[in-house]
This record gives C-alpha cells, structure tokens and sequence, in this order.
C-alpha cells in the first residue's frame, strides 16, 4: 500500500512538472557548456546579434590575467578591457566557431567598446586615449559575418576631449543603431566621466549640459554632426536618447530645478525628485528644436521610447508624490520628424487604483515570495493614511513598449533600500555593530495607457530579490510580442495580463544553475522575443535562451 | 613713411594667413589614418628590451641583459655581468658549505650568463604582463675559501680558487609599464644548482709535524645548491 502512495506522489509531482512546464511561456534553449581555452575566455559580454539564424555574441576579455593569485601583493585589479571574442551559435545554441578581433593598430593597445550590427557586416568599436593630444578618439572596424575577420581599415568616427588630470578613462561615447541597421549615432557626453568631487562641483555649477554628435550611415560617411550642442538651462541630466531610421535624433533630460532644495531626497535612489524636462530634436538636416515639458512636476525615473512604425517618441515618467512612492504617470508622445507635441498628460492614480493594487494577492499556485513591505527602513515606512493616493515605493521606471495602436505599455518596479544593524560580541565580550544596506527589487507593476495617456488597466507581478550591492537599476527584462508582455527575472518568467490581477511566474527548469554566483551571469537583448543568458566562468561558457513560445 | 608701413603691415598679414592651416575634420578624409591619432609620444608595442637587474647588482654583478619577444607568448633574455665589486652577498647563502670545515668567502672577480627563456601569459606582443620562466646562470668566478670554524686565528685556508656553478630556476613574475619606455620588473622563483671547485685544497693534519697543512684531493670538488631567488629590474623598450 505505501509503495503504490509512493508511486502516487511521485506521479502527480511529476505531472505537476510536466504541467508546469507547458504553462510557462518561455523557453528555455540551453546550449552544452562550451570548454574554451583560457586565452580565449571573455568575462563581459556586451551584445547579442542574430543574422540569418545565428547568433553572434560579443565577448571582452580582460587584458590583464587573474593570475595575479601567485603575485598578490602585486595585482593592479582588472585592467581595461581588451580583445573582442564573438561567439557564433545557431538556433539551439550550440557552439559553431569562435573569434578574436584583435584591439592593436600600430603597435599600440586600444581600448574595445562593443560590436554592433550595421548593415550587412558587424561593426566592432574600439576607443583610445591619447595623452599627447588629451582626446579620446573612437575607431569603427567592419568584421565580416562569414569569415569573422576585420574587413578593411578601421575608421576614426568620433573625439572629445579629455584632461590630463583624469587618469583612467572609460569610453565616454554612446553608441546607437537604428532597427534598420542602417545608421549609426555616436554622442559624446562628459557627464558619463567618473570625476574627482572638486571636478564634480565644477561641473554642477556649469549652466548649460552639452553634448557633442555624430550621425554615420552604414558606409560610415557622416550624414550630420553638431558640437557642443546645449539641452536645457540649467543643471541638466541626460535621461536618455532615440533616433529614428530617418537620421532624427531626440535627447531627453532632466532639469533640476534650483528652488527645489526642499524637496529632499526620500530615498538613496538618485532618480528620487527630478524637476521638469527637457528635449531636444535634432533633425539630419542640423535643424533643433528645444520641448520643455512637466513643470511644477517632480519625478522618480523617466524614460524614452520610440515607436518605429509611427516616428513618435513617448516620454513616460513616474510622478513623484513626495511621500515615497509614485502617484501617477506622466506621458507625452512627440512626432520626432516634424518635433510637434501630439499628446500630454498627468493621470494620477487615485485613491481606487491604489487600493485596488493594495489588495492584491499572489494568483493560486504561484510561490512567490510574499516578504515585500515586511522590513522597512523609517525613512520608507508608508504614511499612515489609510487611503494612500500613492503606490508606495513605486520609484522606478524599466521599460516601456508600444502596441500595434498606438498604446503604451509601461512596466515599473516597486525599489527600496532598508539598513540592518547586528550587533555582536568579541571573545572580551566588547560590543561591535555591523550595518548593512539591503536594496530590495519588489513587485513589478505594468500599466496599459491609451493613447490618450489613461489608464486602461494593469497588470502585478509578485516579486522579491534583495541584494547588498547597489549596482543594478532592474532586476528582470521585459519582452512585448504579440500584444502580450512577458516577464523574465534570474530566475522565472511567464506572461503578464493585463487584466487588474495579478499575474504568476513559472521557475525556469535551470533556475539553480543561473542564481549560482559565476564571473558573469546576465541577460542581453536579441530581439523584441529573445533574451540570451549568458553565463561565464573562468573556464566555461553557457549560453541559454529564453524566448516566447508562439504555440500558445 | 606711411605707404611703408602699410606695406610692411599687408605683407605681415599675408604670411599669416598662408601660417594659418586648415584644420582637419574628424569627417575628413584622413579619418582612416589611424596612425596619427594613436601618436600620443608613447611607444607602442615594441619587443626588445634592455634591462638593469637590480638583484645581479646587490650581488656584485655589473650588466646588463636584453631580452626579445620572438612570438606573443615566447620571450628570450640573455644577458652578461661581470662581478666588480667584492663580496659574497648572495652567493654566500646561495652556494652553502663546500664541505665539513671549509665554505665559500668571497668571490673576487668573475663573469655570469644569463639565459631565460619566458612564456608570457597575456599575449601581448610588448614585453609586458605575467610570466611563467625558466632562468638558467651560469657563473665562472675565482673565490676565497674559508674556514667554517671561526675559533681558527685564520679563517682563509685558500685564495683565488677557480670555481663554475650553473643554477637553474623556475620562475614567475610580471612586467608592468612604469612610464612611455620603462618597464619595472618583479619576480620570483625556485630551482636547483651544481658547480665544481678546481683543485680545492683540504686542511689535514701532518701525522709526522702535528701541523695543519693543505693538501690536494687531485680531483675536483663537486657540489649542488637550492636557489630561492627575489629580483627587481628596470627595463627599456626599444
């Protein structure tokens, strides 16, 4: 009898599983571990291409070895990043061939950035600084896609300058392609420079940001460039750019206001309290055009999208309440070739949306974690009003999708920061404190707007991640097809309805293997579908992808 | 006067304006000569090398070595020294009792090889980064031997006696760029070493006077080492 109970349960469980597994909507191509030789091992990984079926992923290793092991005392940390390695794998993600572009020209050691498709061809990036001419200079090199080789010269597409007080610089430039592949947008924005505080004082006091651009065609002939070209009056911060296959470019940022000194920040998060912003369009013809917008407004993050089908851009960004936690949405959609404002709109979430998220439950079956809003630092406990017109701790903005009409799809995380304080005692029974700062990546909301900027309905992920280091904005990526969202964190992933429930996540089959703690372990972008986990160690690679089932 | 002047003022503005050149554009044609930009005064990735040991010169060895990188991973370093000043730094810990009552002094004077080959770990084509290597000395030196009990009036039982040793070390170390041209050189390693005495003379005792007099074996005295070895070097790429 307690054989066939056994037997029982050993079927159901491994029904549940076999159920389990045809409900999750991702899937999950796990390629072999790919053994390669130590010289050729890349420890970051920065893009994803597919052409044709294949996927090339693009690799840096270090150039400095760890072997710094046998000479401890003599380890200079991790040195710049090095030589290129492209991964070539097909569809199942098995390994076909690997490559090296090599970062050398004349005998002199450059600096790689990343490898972008352009055109037909890949194109590899590389920087350099030059002391005597206290400029960083960067290069453009074709690789051919069937020979993974360099193909031709290298270019020189861009310069800026640099001082010689800064000694170890990172690549300064942003580099984009538009979804053709066809145009390629560099900007130049010194902003990006890790400075000294007294450099950091100089540059806040400065009035005006600049930016300096160059827009290239896949021939890498210049179509347009503009020097130091000024965004906003003030103290501004560059939230983000986009650019149309046209050659339209469109900057946003963030103007801080400077009677704003009151409105302190809530929280650590340095997106906390932005005043109003401000856009810039620059056509390829040179013509801009200056778009201020939100004023009065205060906000958590902010971002740009475009919708390549229409040209329009839409600027979406959190409303701050001031309170900890976003109280509305702020959306504007602008025609980035004629530069006219189309809509704008300020919907608050009012008392009923709050509650109605509030009282949400996780859906049945799903095991998510239900510690959100457990341990709250005093700076982060939610007011005691029992009808909030807020969402608490909804700071953060991660990624916003257009529909077929036009509709926006905001996606947003609930983010917090709380310290925790042990105390222990030596072997003389002294006292010491240890205090830790936990940064805590919660509940995912996603918001349907219309056209018009209202809110249609939402959709709630239940999550909880927490981490000791404040290094990721995001914790999960976020794929539109088909008019579904879906959703993939570390660890599971499943399709958000945006149906005012909430929704659940499956565990992936290999969610152990991606929490392991590895030399690099991250999700990049492929396409509007696909994400590649990749996940390196000092001697394997492995490449998984998670993709959106189209049979369901 | 003043059609002079005005002369001398419309010739000074042209030479100007011929001084002035036209700035090129970074959308220019020259954007493909990336020579230029990569100019910064510093040398790039040169493979040659000459290098001041500062280990060699502690022990009292004058020279200099140069070492060539024949691949992106294979170096070769050789290089000469001549023992100028007297003593026995190093050597007296490294080449220990010759036998039960006598052991190395001094060495006076004397020349030493160096032959190292490296496999360089990074792959760079300069002689920079981490590497595996193994060195090989050779030394030829006339030395002082003296006598290991220090109770004796005279610790000197022979002078000037001809003496070869080769060592042979497995090495790790690194090179790292200290400015355009200069490399600063750290390593370690461990091996072993054999040389020969030539004709070394042994104290013994004359049954007849009862006096202690030195006698030859007729053969050479042989002998092996364990070599620990620290260095530093400044180096010069060419």
């Amino acid at each position: 009898m307690k054989k066939i109970i056994l037997l029982l349960s050993l079927l159901l469980s491994f029904c549940s599983i076999v159920l389990n597994a045809q409900k999750n909507p991702i899937k999950e191509t796990k390629g072999k571990e790919i053994r390669v030789k130590k010289k050729n091992l890349a420890f970051d990984f920065t893009n994803a291409v597919k052409i044709d079926n294949f996927y090339y992923v693009i690799g840096k290793k270090p150039r400095v070895e760890l072997v710094s092991l046998l000479l401890p005392f003599y380890y200079y940390g991790r040195a710049y990043d090095s030589d290129f390695v492209i991964y070539k794998l097909d569809e199942k993600m098995n390994y076909k061939e690997l490559a090296i572009i090599p970062a050398e020209y004349f005998d002199k050691n450059v600096e790689s950035y990343t490898i972008y498709k352009l055109g037909d061809k890949l194109c590899a990036l590389f920087y350099f600084n030059n002391r005597k001419h206290l400029k960083q200079y960067l290069f453009a090199q074709n690789v051919d896609i069937k020979t993974l080789k360099p193909d031709g010269k290298p270019y020189k597409i861009a310069e800026t300058p640099i001082t010689k007080k800064e000694k170890r610089i990172r690549c300064i430039f942003s580099v984009d392609v538009t979804e053709d592949f066809t145009k390629m947008i560099v900007t130049a924005d010194r902003t990006k420079l890790a400075l000294s505080r007294r450099a950091r004082k100089a540059a806040a006091s400065q009035k005006n940001h600049t930016f300096t651009y160059w827009l290239y065609n896949n021939n890498f002939e210049l179509i347009n460039s503009g020097k130091n070209i000024k965004l906003g009056k003030g103290n501004t911060k560059v939230i983000g750019q986009t650019f149309d296959n046209e050659g339209n470019l469109c900057v946003l940022g963030f103007e801080a206001d400077s009677k704003s000194k009151n409105k302190k920040s809530t929280g650590e998060d340095e997106d906390y309290n932005q005043s109003k912003m401000v856009m810039k369009i620059i056509k390829p013809t040179g013509e801009e055009t200056d778009l201020t917008f939100a004023k009065g407004e205060y906000f958590y993050s902010a971002m740009l999208k475009l919708n390549p089908h229409t040209g329009n851009v839409a600027v979406v960004g959190l409303l701050s309440s001031g309170k900890g936690g976003a109280k509305g949405i702020f959306t504007q959609q602008v025609n980035l070739s004629s530069g006219e404002v189309l809509t704008e709109s300020v919907k608050l979430f009012g008392k009923d949306l709050v509650k109605e998220i509030n009282t949400l439950k996780p859906a049945a079956g799903s095991k998510s974690k239900m510690k959100t809003e457990v341990r709250l630092s005093k700076k982060s406990k939610p007011s005691k009003n029992a009808e909030p017109d807020y969402i608490h701790n909804l700071v953060r903005i991660g990624a916003c999708h257009y529909n077929d009409s036009n509709e926006l799809v905001v996606v947003t995380q609930k983010y917090y920061t709380y310290t925790s304080t042990t105390v222990y005692y030596d072997s003389k029974g002294n006292p010491h404190t240890r205090t830790i700062t936990y940064y805590v990546y919660s509940d995912i909301i996603s918001f349907k707007l219309d056209e018009e900027g209202e809110i249609e309905n939402f959709g709630y992920v239940f999550h909880y991640t927490q981490i000791t280091f404040p290094g990721i904005y995001k914790d999960y990526s976020s794929l539109y097809t088909g008019e579904k969202l879906y959703l993939i964190t570390t660890t599971e992933g499943g399709q958000v309805e945006l149906n005012n429930k909430a929704s659940r996540t499956y565990p992936f089959k290999e969610y152990k293997t991606y929490r392991r703690k590895r030399t690099f372990a991250d999700y990049v972008h492929v396409t509007d579908s696909e994400l590649l986990h990749i996940m390196a160690t000092r001697r394997k690679v492995l490449f998984t992808l998670m993709s959106v089932k189209t049979d369901m | 006067m003043q059609r002079f002047l005005v002369l001398v003022v419309m010739l000074i503005s042209s030479v100007s304006v011929y001084a002035q050149k036209p700035k090129p554009k970074s959308d220019g044609a020259d954007n493909k000569d990336l020579s230029k930009y990569l100019d910064d005064g510093r040398i790039g990735n040169v493979s040659n090398l000459v290098r001041f040991r500062v280990g060699r010169a502690f022990s009292g060895y004058l020279g200099l070595s140069y070492e060539r990188k024949f691949s992106r991973k294979f170096g070769l370093e050789g290089g000469a020294y001549y023992k100028v000043f007297k003593g026995n730094y190093v050597e007296s810990e490294s080449f220990p009792s010759i036998a039960y009552e006598q052991k190395l002094g001094s060495i006076n004077g004397g020349t030493n090889f160096l032959i190292y080959p490296k496999l360089y770990i990074s792959g760079k084509k300069i002689n920079t980064g981490y590497f595996y290597g193994l060195r090989v000395l050779n030394f030829n030196y006339k030395a002082d031997v003296v006598n290991n009990f220090y109770t004796m009036p005279n610790p000197i039982i022979q002078k000037d006696v001809k003496a070869t040793a080769t060592t042979l070390a497995i090495t790790c170390g690194s090179h790292q760029h200290i400015a355009s041209r200069f490399i600063f050189g750290l390593e370690m390693g461990y091996g072993l070493g054999w040389g020969t005495y030539k004709d070394l003379k042994y104290l013994q005792t004359d049954s007849s006077t009862g006096n202690q007099v030195l006698s030859s074996k007729g053969e050479d005295t042989k002998f092996s080492i364990d070599v620990f070895t620290i260095d530093i070097s400044l180096g010069m790429l060419f």
